[in-house]
């Protein structure tokens, strides 16, 4: 079974489609990050997955269960982070604990404290009493208390110092070790996760661009620098070249599929001097696809 | 100790692979030294646990490391020649990529040679100097 | 579930805590200024602090999360929305609880009287009343205040706040509106309040809940839109099954008490009257006790439904809807005059006088407002009747007697003010179209002009009333309550006592040749003997009563007698015997026929159509017609009849 699907989710916030029947399938263990600029509707998705708002279209299953029809189990067994905190201002972590234990049949008392004790929250000041970072730090030790088998995070590290990213990537690995979770995370910082999610799904005008394991598109995206004899004007088009750049007698073309034989192919057209092929980082790569998009 | 880079072109777990195969290599990680679990090496690197397990797995594969259930993952003990194998292929291949540099530069070879001739030299007397002191 | 209950309590404890020494402290404060009078208390704590409380509260349930960003969290919680809202609801419910529970205790303390907390129908125990009612303000009762009134400001403001912020005070505009409906006297006095009140709870709970269960995150601008549609959609709903159980309640007819007269219609062969019933939990109440004055009069409380009964059928028919009461017949009994008390399903108005058909009981006209008619003087087109006027400024009541003429607007003959409304008598004297009335600040009966309200003395003194009359056209003889002497009073000449009459004398009617029927009272032909009645006729010229000397034979002693209405026949019946049998004697061929009654007291005999009688036993009405020798029953009452009842609905007043 697989742990989180969904299949052709659409929604519309007015006349302006934000999802546009996305679908995608993750499975029991996996780190997947959910890339996207502010405002996409990555979290419109992690809401509607939560059974927090309703698709136009379209239906998803976390651990088999609809999340429309059944939030009550779902929200039990999956845990949902955002990157707003939306707690009583009012309360602090034990009062919290006393008001949400109740409704978590595996929520772990020991392990909360545990959490809270290995993030530096303290146990008895208000939440608004509490620095961002912190207040984010108490929202995952929330979540991780009740022992969800999948994490939904929303922007985790958005507005965070640099000590409060550690502690909080820290954590999720270590859960990721101790529990298994699955974790589904979206963000528009993509460096921060590179290294984490083992699988990249790029959210652009509301459909999925890329949706690949982080190795295969590290390896199959690469810039190619060439100099050539003859300085020419464009590149032609090529299905595999996702943007190109031309400066006299430098050319630059980024492929999506790298292999030899595709450059030497490419190459072939013109007299080349020399070339050389470098990887693009995450960022780049994010940036590559997105300007390629524009919407149509 | 072994340092990855994501902005790099080489995949996460090849990473982790070549950095330990350096350090087998230099010495630091003899035979039958215990490796750091998946869980700790993970939390090190800031990588996902899977990716580790992925690297160890393939070092496994090609015969470095070995298994022992309950205790973890050691360096498998191989012999001088093969160490001694492995280290001049990986400076061949260290080499060529300083090939390919020098010739984009369009360095000659006899230029190459006396650069090479240079360093060795210095090393040698930085060495010597620091016998002494 | 208790979870949310519980964090809500927290939520909102301190706030409770600071409302309740508010409370306390306005109490206080109030003893140190003033007397401590409980109804000022009452007033203050429950008509103001409690109500306002209860909207902020259920005001602050739901914004209270919008405000604070915190229903994402909620929304996110593994409890479904049902379970979120009664979470809420159950909480703000406590609160509430707590916090009259404390009101009322401060109450007590302050001296206001312990009450009988009925949930609005125990009306009976009103509680803040008087300076409020000389305001025209409504009373209040325990249940309303206590449980009615908080229960749906509570769930009024639940559901406005779900609205975005501006809503709330469109409700607020909204309910003063309704609130100003609803006390204003004239168009709805009263609705049955708790029935009311309920209808307006369920339709918000169930509207906050559809609108609540949609709204997602609260963020959807159309949810106002959808508000409104549900609420108004469960109002609709609501009204149109109060409606349906008004009609169902309609239809029923209730075993209750006959009140007020009886009328006799259709040539006697129906009889009118009203019935009273306690009213159902359904009925709509009268609240404000205008129509008689006293605010514990259990008038209100009950149903009143215009009731006749016909010949050939066996039960009972209602003309027209509940609350037609104090029917009258116009002379040609087509039309009637009455008190209509409802105009809508369930809403009772102010008493409204109106003309009404006398075989549906649809209404045709409206002629005043709390008015009852007293009599139809002489023809349809003109009706005599009460009214009861409330005075502003001092507060008093002025009762007046009015008449109604067709075309013409209704005019005011003669005002008495005081603090309570009068039970006015009127008799019309067709003779001299002249009312006899009694004015309540004086010790005698006056003549009064229905034409112009001219009021002339008469010669009856004393503050008794009238026990007999007879009158015609052109002749009244009058007996009053003090049984001094019969009066003759004619156009043209000062009223004047028969003294030669004696006061036992009954007067039947004129006969077929004119002449003035009476039962006289002879000496006995031996010297111990008790005296004889026999028929006799009064002599206008000399004001004496001679026995007829044809039917001297005719011994009338212990019989009621009845004269019909062409004189031919006298139906006689023994008083105070059950023997089941009556006779009829044509006076000119002396012929005696036996009339078969039921085997109860006769208690009134009647003339109807040219030659019938109706003859009237303690449970039932008889009509007999000499000419056919028809004997039929025309009614059967719930309740024996006295003889004062139907003598006084019957009587040609």
């Amino acid at each position: 079974m697989e742990t989180i699907t969904f299949s052709g989710l659409s929604k519309s916030y007015g006349r302006v489609p934000v999802l546009r029947q996305v679908s995608a399938t993750i499975g029991a263990g996996q780190v997947v990050g959910l890339f996207g600029r502010n405002g996409v509707g990555k979290t419109t998705l992690m809401r509607i997955l939560y059974g927090m708002i309703a698709p136009d279209a379209g239906s998803a299953a976390l651990l088999g269960l609809d999340p429309q029809t059944n939030p009550v189990e779902v929200r039990q067994r999956v845990a949902l982070v955002s990157e707003e905190c939306h707690l009583y201002p009012w309360m602090d972590a034990t009062t919290l604990e006393a008001f949400l234990a109740p409704l978590y049949p595996k929520w772990d008392g020991a392990l909360f404290r545990q959490h809270l004790a290995g993030l530096e929250v303290p146990a008895d000041r208000r939440v608004d009493a509490l620095s961002r970072g912190t207040k984010r730090k108490l929202m995952l030790a929330l979540a991780l208390a009740s022992q969800p088998e999948v994490l939904l995070l929303d922007e985790p590290l958005g507005g965070l110092d640099a000590v409060v990213r550690e502690q909080i990537v820290t954590t999720l690995i270590q859960s990721l070790t101790d529990r298994g979770v699955t974790i589904f995370l979206s963000t528009h910082e993509i460096e921060q996760f590179a290294k984490v999610c083992d699988r990249v799904i790029i959210l652009s005008h509301g459909s999925f661009l890329v949706d690949r394991e982080t190795a295969d598109l590290t390896a199959q995206v690469r810039r190619i620098t060439a100099t050539l004899e003859h300085p020419v004007e464009a590149v032609p088009a090529h299905p595999k070249i996702l943007s190109a750049r031309v400066h006299g007698t430098q050319v630059e073309f980024i492929l999506d599929g790298y292999t030899p034989e595709l450059v030497t192919a490419i190459l072939a057209n013109y007299k080349v001097r020399e070339h050389a092929v470098t990887g693009l980082t995450l960022p780049e790569i994010f940036i590559t696809f997105t300007s390629k998009d524009t919407g149509r | 100790m072994i340092k990855v880079d994501e902005t790099a072109a080489v995949p996460i777990y090849l990473q982790i692979v070549q950095g330990f195969k350096r350090e087998i290599l230099r010495g630091v990680f003899g035979p039958d030294h215990r490796l750091p679990s998946i869980r700790e090496l993970a939390v090190e690197l800031k990588v996902n646990p899977n990716t580790v397990a992925k690297a160890y797995q393939e070092m496994e594969a090609q015969g470095m490391i070995y298994f022992k259930r309950g205790q973890g993952a050691f360096v498998a003990p191989g012999t001088e020649e093969e160490r001694m194998k492995e280290a001049k292929s990986e400076i061949a291949r260290l080499f060529g990529e300083i090939l390919t540099i020098a010739r984009s530069m369009n360095l000659s070879d006899a230029q190459l040679q006396s650069l090479l001739a240079d360093l060795l030299r210095r090393e040698g007397r930085a060495a010597a100097a620091s016998k002494e002191a | 579930m208790k979870t949310l209950i519980m964090k809500e309590l927290r939520e909102h404890g301190l706030h409770v805590a600071l409302f309740l020494l508010a409370g306390l402290g306005s109490i206080l404060l109030l003893g140190l200024f003033k007397q401590l009078d409980h109804e000022i208390v009452l007033t203050l704590l429950f008509l103001f602090e409690a109500p306002l409380f209860t909207i902020l509260l259920g005001h602050h349930l739901i914004q209270s999360e919008v405000k604070q960003g915190t229903f994402p969290s909620l929304a996110a919680l593994p409890v479904n929305r049902w379970h979120l809202w009664i979470g809420k609801l159950m909480a703000a419910l406590g609160i509430c609880v707590l916090v009259y529970g404390v009101f009322y205790g401060l109450a007590i303390m302050a001296g206001a009287p312990a009450c009988q907390i009925d949930l609005g129908l125990g009306e009976r125990a009103f509680w803040i009343v008087p300076w409020l009612q000389t305001r025209g303000l409504p009373v209040f009762t325990p249940g309303l205040l206590l449980f009615w009134i908080p229960l749906v400001l509570l769930t009024a403001s639940f559901w406005g706040s779900m609205q975005p912020a501006g809503v709330p005070a469109f409700e607020a505009i909204i309910g003063v509106v309704v609130i100003w409906l609803l006390w204003s006297q004239r168009i709805l006095a009263a609705m049955h309040l708790p029935l009311a009140l309920g209808i307006l709870t369920i339709a918000f709970l169930i509207s906050s809940w559809f609108t609540f269960r949609r709204a997602e995150l609260l963020t959807d601008p159309w949810r106002v839109g959808r508000a409104l549609l549900s609420l108004i959609v469960c109002l609709a709903l609501g009204g149109g099954a109060w409606a349906i159980l008004d009609q169902v309640a309609d239809k029923r007819l209730l075993a209750g008490r006959m009140d007020g007269r009886i009328q006799v219609m259709d040539d006697g062969r129906g009889v009118l009257y009203t019935m009273r019933t306690p009213a159902e939990w359904f009925d709509p109440l009268q609240g404000l006790g205008i129509l008689t004055g006293d605010i514990n009069d259990p008038d209100q409380f009950d149903h009143f439904r215009c009731l006749s009964q016909e010949q050939g059928r066996t039960i009972p028919r209602q003309i027209g809807r509940r609350g037609l009461t104090d029917p009258l017949l116009s002379p040609d009994g087509q039309t009637m005059a009455a008190v209509a008390l409802t105009r809508a399903p369930g809403i009772r108005t102010a008493p409204r006088l109106v003309l009404a058909d006398r075989r549906t009981g649809a209404i045709h006209s409206t002629i005043d407002h709390q008015a009852r008619p007293l009599a139809f003087l002489g023809t349809r087109d003109r009706l005599l009747y009460l009214r009861y006027t409330h005075q502003t400024g001092d507060g008093g009541i002025a009762t007046e007697l009015c008449v109604h003429e067709t075309g013409k607007s209704p005019r005011s003959i003669y005002t008495a003010i005081d603090e309570r409304p009068f039970n006015l008598q009127a008799l019309y004297l067709p003779c001299l179209n002249r009312l006899l009335i009694q004015p309540p600040d004086r010790d005698s009966l006056w003549f009064l002009s229905p034409e112009n309200g001219e009021l002339a003395s008469s010669p009856f003194r004393g503050w008794n009333w009238i026990r007999k009359v007879w009158q015609d056209e052109r002749l009244a003889l009058i007996l009053p309550e003090s049984e001094e002497a019969w009066w003759a009073v004619e156009p043209g000449r000062e009223p004047r006592a028969l003294t030669e009459v004696a006061t036992t004398t009954r007067f039947l009617g004129r006969d077929a040749k004119g002449r003035l029927l009476c039962v006289l009272e002879v000496p006995a032909p031996e010297p111990h003997g008790l005296p004889e009645e026999v028929l006799g006729i009064f002599d206008p010229a000399t004001h004496r009563c001679q026995p007829l000397p044809e039917n001297a034979a005719l011994r009338l002693n212990g019989l009621i007698c009845g004269l019909s209405r062409s004189g031919r026949y006298l139906m006689t019946c023994p008083a105070s015997q059950s023997t089941g049998e009556g006779r009829v004697i044509e006076l000119e061929t002396r012929k005696e026929a036996k009339v078969t009654l039921p085997r109860e007291v006769v208690t009134n005999i009647y003339s109807v159509a040219r030659d019938g009688f109706l003859v009237f036993t303690e449970r039932q009405a008889w009509r007999h017609d000499p000419e056919t020798a028809e004997t039929v029953q025309i009614a059967s009452f719930p309740e024996p009849m006295s003889f004062w009842t139907i003598e006084s609905s019957l009587a040609t007043f």
